[in-house]
C-alpha cells in the first residue's frame, strides 16, 4: 500500500498504519499506529494519530 | 527507536511523587532526532519542536486525567490537539510538570506525522496511555 503523498492528504480521506514498538524492560514489542487524514477547509489537512498504549508491565493484546 | 516508560516515573510511582489525577501532565512533541533512553530523567527542549506553526515548546497540559482501577489499571486523558498547525512530528514525550519536570513516557509515533493548516491530534489509545496489569 503507497503512502498517502500531500496531495492526497489535501483532497481526499487517507489512512496509513506505521509500525511502531513499544519497550518493556529490555523486550520489544512491535505494534500498529494508525494514522487519519481529512482535507479541510483551510486548503490544508487535519492528522489523527491514533497511538497504542505504553504498558510498564508486559500484558497480552 | 521505541515507545517507553522512564526509569524516573518508575520511581517515582514507588516514592509517591506523582498524582498522575492530580498534577499537571503535559505532552510534548519532538523530532526525528529524539530517541528513548529509559535513563533519562528530566524534560528537555532539546529536539522538541520549535515554538512555530501551532506548537508552542512545553507542549500542553492534558485534560480529563483519570486512573481506572482493575485487574489492568490504566491511566486515560482527553486526547491532545493542536489547532492551526503545520509542523511534522516524530514523538510525543509525557512528562510530569508539578513533579519537576520528571519524564514519564515516550512515545514513537512509527515515522513522520504531518499536519497542514490543520488540527493535529494524538488519539490515546482505548486502553489509557499507560497501564499496570
Amino acid at each position: 500500500m503507497p503512502k498517502p503523498t500531500e496531495n492526497d492528504k489535501k483532497t481526499k480521506v487517507t489512512k496509513d498504519v506505521t509500525k511502531g514498538k513499544i519497550r518493556i524492560g529490555n523486550i520489544e514489542q512491535e505494534v500498529d499506529i494508525e494514522t487519519v487524514t481529512t482535507p479541510n477547509n483551510d486548503g490544508g489537512y487535519d492528522t489523527v494519530v491514533k497511538l497504542p498504549f505504553c504498558p510498564i508491565s508486559a500484558v497480552k493484546r | 527507536m521505541a515507545s517507553g516508560i522512564y526509569n524516573r516515573f518508575k520511581a517515582n510511582l514507588m516514592n509517591k511523587v506523582v498524582d498522575l489525577e492530580a498534577d499537571t501532565i503535559n505532552v510534548a512533541l519532538y523530532n526525528n532526532s529524539h530517541a528513548f533512553t529509559a535513563t533519562d530523567t528530566d524534560y528537555t527542549t532539546t529536539n522538541e519542536l520549535a515554538t512555530t506553526g501551532g506548537y508552542t515548546q512545553g507542549g500542553q497540559a492534558l485534560a480529563g486525567k483519570a486512573v481506572t482501577e482493575a485487574a489492568t489499571t490504566y491511566w486515560d486523558a482527553t486526547d491532545a490537539s493542536w489547532t492551526s498547525a503545520t509542523f511534522t512530528a516524530y514523538h510525543a514525550v509525557i512528562y510530569d510538570s508539578t513533579a519537576g519536570d520528571d519524564l514519564i513516557c515516550s512515545i514513537d509515533f512509527g515515522g513522520a506525522q504531518t499536519v497542514t493548516s490543520g488540527t493535529f491530534t494524538i488519539q490515546w489509545h482505548a486502553n489509557g496511555i499507560i497501564s499496570l496489569a
